[in-house]
């Protein structure tokens, strides 16, 4: 009936959509080149691995973060989630003598109530997620310094230390098969299955999705509890590294997320965004750093260059025309 | 001979793989109201961005009162007295209707106070002169749209303007308020101002216009005296081609079971004690005026908008619709007039929208979600309704306003909905792509679904439904079916209110 011919398949919007999603791929590959070649310490094996293990973690946090922002919300309470974590973990087995299992299940559970607790505020309270998740993340701030007193909890077993420093093979590290693990389970989540696709169409245009069928309000509260929880992973894995908890642990994390998921291509209006995205902005922003303290650079400059890097990426995806 | 105003000669315009006007002329007169019409997509727009100068011309030159003007932004037209009334009309509802008269150019008292007192006057001063009763004291959002547009047209006469360019200032007015709109155009044409109008009802260009521009794919096709002009001939050259709106030759189902029936639905002002019946193959048309309730009846029965109170029965079984989401299971489904807002993720591809709302249909071990067999439906849909697009990966907002309306039905019946409740289909889609959409609703009901069709134009309701039930202020006042079907009978019902209803009962 259509005289139109349909191409086989593949990209609506053409080369230049497809460069535009996969330029800080294209940046990223750049960037390591020119590291590699300008820094002999750069490019040794061990160095390299180290770069990833660092990226791991805060990888992990920020596809919480990611799917927040995919369905047009924002999550500020990560930084909390994280402290309490850590030292609410620590707390259960060093004060408590709990099971290791036990209180990572438990902690874990803490966190998707955060979440819950977020999402229920947003979506059903239709509190603007900026605020609501802000009040949380205060709140939450205040009862795990009651319970700690702001002071760290150290003494976890050293076996919980190969969450964080452990190889697997001997050569690559844990976290990072954590982390290229729980990558892929989410890739395929936000792929092949209806509530991964019901996050994009939330993003895109929750009332149409909502005349669709949809429980748009499942979805957003889903996105914040997955948040959660993935910040928690996170925040174990950091915590697993210097095998106490610690309520700071997170409180500088915010800003290099946002960053992330920004940089990894994700609309902070929501409905566009890719998991690998994130993976390759988290490894973007490390290598970064890494090759910022490699050539002695003093480390407040990375607070400015992080700025820099953000503020570029934000002005090109809202000044480029993607219609 | 009337005193010339504007005279555009040989406007040409590309965007990057466009040729959005090519050599087109264009002219006013004082005391002139001037009719620009065309199908969607014919340049009417981007001709009037060109003279007010968003737009700026790839070639051809424009001339004021005989002199040639370099218009090179809105703020050039604006010195020059040509002022643009768009259909979105650009105010600030939080603002009061005199700021939003005399924004960016208050008056200060002591070069730093605004002077308020000063704008309400020359507000009110505007207002007498229009003979329309607005306070200018009070925030623009609490007027209604008419009343609104009769802002914009007080803060292009506060410029001084003596062009006034109008983009389809009726299609969201009542009757009496287009009769007011009209009283006001007169007026100013009296006063020598020169008035373009740009609309789709041909009608009422009939009654205010003086002369008729025609234009099509981005050229000039004629320009005629409304006086001597015939309507068919108007379209024809609207379309390049002659049509007839003609009823459709599909006949009433017979004894054909009700597939949705609704009894007693009360739902906010909007929606009261509203009862009717769809058969299976039957197109109910639901006619009245803007606001009568149409669009609210359909979201309450859809679940979008929660009911207080009514029955509700799908295929003789009584059920209870909340959300949406219950609607859908139920087999009905809403096609919203504002698809962009309501019906498509724009940001999607178009196969994303069209299996959206039937996901499960996709999985493969009840779990993964099989882009093969999405695809299969995809173009299998796009083969049925003829979508025009690239790719099945295409996103949806590259497609024109036809496409995306078919791409919105392609994901109902995707979802094997079996009762479709279209809410002003042909809005903002052109000729072509209306009959298009006619030819599919007939089909449609051929085949056994049941279809309520919510329109304002009167001569579409005429041409598709069987039977039609009329609406005024919430409730239903009339049903008329087969060759009963006219427009003054419906229009007789339409404005029917509540007094009168239920004094003829």
């Amino acid at each position: 009936m259509s005289e139109y011919k349909l191409k086989s398949k593949r990209y609506g919007g053409g080369f230049r959509a497809f460069f535009f999603d996969w330029m800080i791929l294209i940046l990223f590959v750049a960037l390591v080149i020119i590291c590699c070649v300008s820094n002999a310490q750069f490019r040794t094996m061990n160095n390299i691995m180290n770069v990833l293990r660092q990226a791991s973690f805060i990888s992990i946090i920020a596809m919480g973060e990611f799917f927040v922002i995919l369905t047009g919300q924002m999550d500020m309470s990560i930084t909390s989630t994280i402290g309490m974590t850590s030292i609410f973990f620590a707390g259960f087995v060093v004060n408590n003598g709990m099971p290791m299992g036990i209180a990572l299940v438990l902690v874990l559970l803490m966190s998707a109530v955060v979440g819950l607790i977020n999402g229920v505020l947003t979506v059903y309270g239709k509190m603007p997620s900026f605020i609501a998740t802000l009040v949380v993340m205060n709140v939450l701030k205040g009862l795990y310094y009651i319970y700690s007193r702001g002071l760290p909890i150290s003494g976890l077993p050293s076996s919980f230390n190969y969450l964080g420093a452990g190889y697997v093979f001997n050569i690559v590290p844990f976290p990072v098969v954590m982390m290229l693990v729980i990558a892929v389970i989410l890739w395929a989540m936000t792929k092949y299955t209806a509530v991964g696709r019901a996050f994009y169409a939330v993003g895109g245009n929750a009332e149409a999705s909502r005349l669709s069928g949809i429980n748009t309000r499942f979805v957003g509260i889903l996105a914040f509890v997955l948040c959660g929880v993935l910040s928690s992973v996170g925040a174990l894995g950091l915590t697993a590294r210097s095998l106490s908890g610690n309520v700071s642990i997170g409180e500088e994390l915010l800003f290099d997320v946002m960053t992330i998921v920004v940089l990894g291509g994700t609309s902070l209006t929501g409905g566009r965004g890719k998991i690998f995205g994130v993976v390759i902005g988290a490894l973007f922003l490390q290598v970064i750093s890494n090759y910022m303290v490699l050539m002695s650079i003093n480390t407040y400059w990375q607070w400015v260059v992080k700025g820099i890097i953000l503020v570029a990426v934000v002005l090109i995806d809202s000044n480029t025309k993607k219609d | 001979m009337a005193q010339e105003l504007i005279r555009m000669e040989h406007i040409s315009k590309s965007f990057p793989g466009v040729k959005a006007l090519s050599d087109v002329s264009f002219q006013l007169n004082a005391g002139e109201v001037h009719a620009l019409v065309g199908e969607n997509g014919a340049g009417k727009s981007t001709l009037m961005k060109v003279l007010t100068g968003v737009y700026a011309k790839d070639e051809g030159r424009i001339f004021l009162h005989g002199k040639e003007v370099d218009i090179r932004g809105v703020r050039d037209s604006q010195r020059l007295g040509i002022v643009m009334i768009h259909q979105e009309l650009n105010l600030m509802n939080h603002l009061t209707v005199a700021q939003n008269i005399f924004i960016g150019r208050e008056e200060r008292r002591a070069l730093f106070f605004l002077n308020d007192a000063a704008l309400n006057r020359r507000a009110r001063e505007l207002f007498e002169r229009l003979r329309v009763d607005i306070d200018p004291t009070v925030p623009v959002g609490s007027l209604t749209v008419a009343k609104q547009q009769m802002v914009e047209i007080a803060k292009a006469l506060s410029y001084n303007s003596e062009v006034l360019i109008m983009d389809e200032p009726t299609a969201a007015l009542t009757d009496n308020e287009i009769e007011d709109l009209f009283r006001v155009i007169r007026m100013l044409r009296a006063e020598g101002k020169g008035i373009i109008h740009i609309s789709h009802r041909l009608e009422e260009l009939k009654q205010i216009s003086d002369r008729i521009t025609v234009m099509r794919d981005g050229g000039y096709v004629a320009t005629v005296d409304t006086a001597q002009a015939q309507t068919n001939q108007i379209i024809s050259m609207m379309v390049g081609r002659e049509i007839f709106i003609t009823r459709s030759e599909r006949a009433a189902p017979q004894n054909a079971p009700v597939a949705l029936e609704v009894k007693n639905l009360n739902a906010g002002r909007m929606v009261r004690d509203v009862s009717f019946k769809v058969h299976k193959g039957e197109i109910l048309g639901i006619a009245g005026l803007v606001g009568a309730g149409r669009t609210e009846t359909a979201r309450a029965i859809f679940g979008a908008d929660p009911l207080e109170s009514g029955e509700i029965f799908v295929h003789g079984q009584r059920l209870n619709i909340r959300t949406p989401k219950d609607a859908v299971r139920a087999g009905i489904a809403y096609l919203s007039e504002d698809r962009k807002r309501y019906g498509l993720m724009l940001g999607l591809s178009v196969q994303t929208n069209t299996s959206i709302a039937a996901m499960k249909r996709f999985l493969r071990a009840g779990f993964f979600l099989s882009d093969a067999r999405e695809e299969q439906n995809m173009r299998k849909m796009i083969d049925e309704l003829s979508i025009k697009t690239p790719s099945t990966h295409q996103l949806t907002r590259f497609l024109s306003g036809g496409n995306q309306q078919k791409v919105v039905l392609a994901k109902w019946l995707t979802r094997n909905c079996d009762v479709l409740i279209f809410d002003e289909p042909t809005r903002g889609i052109d000729v072509g792509a209306k009959n298009e959409i006619y030819k599919l609703l007939d089909r449609l009901a051929a085949e056994g679904k049941a279809i309520i069709m919510i329109s304002s134009e009167l001569p579409e309701i005429i041409r598709v439904s069987n039977r039609v039930v009329v609406m005024c202020e919430g409730r239903i006042t009339g049903e008329v079916k087969g060759d009963e079907i006219d427009q003054t009978t419906i229009m007789r019902y339409a404005t029917m209110r509540e007094a009168q209803a239920i004094g003829g009962e």
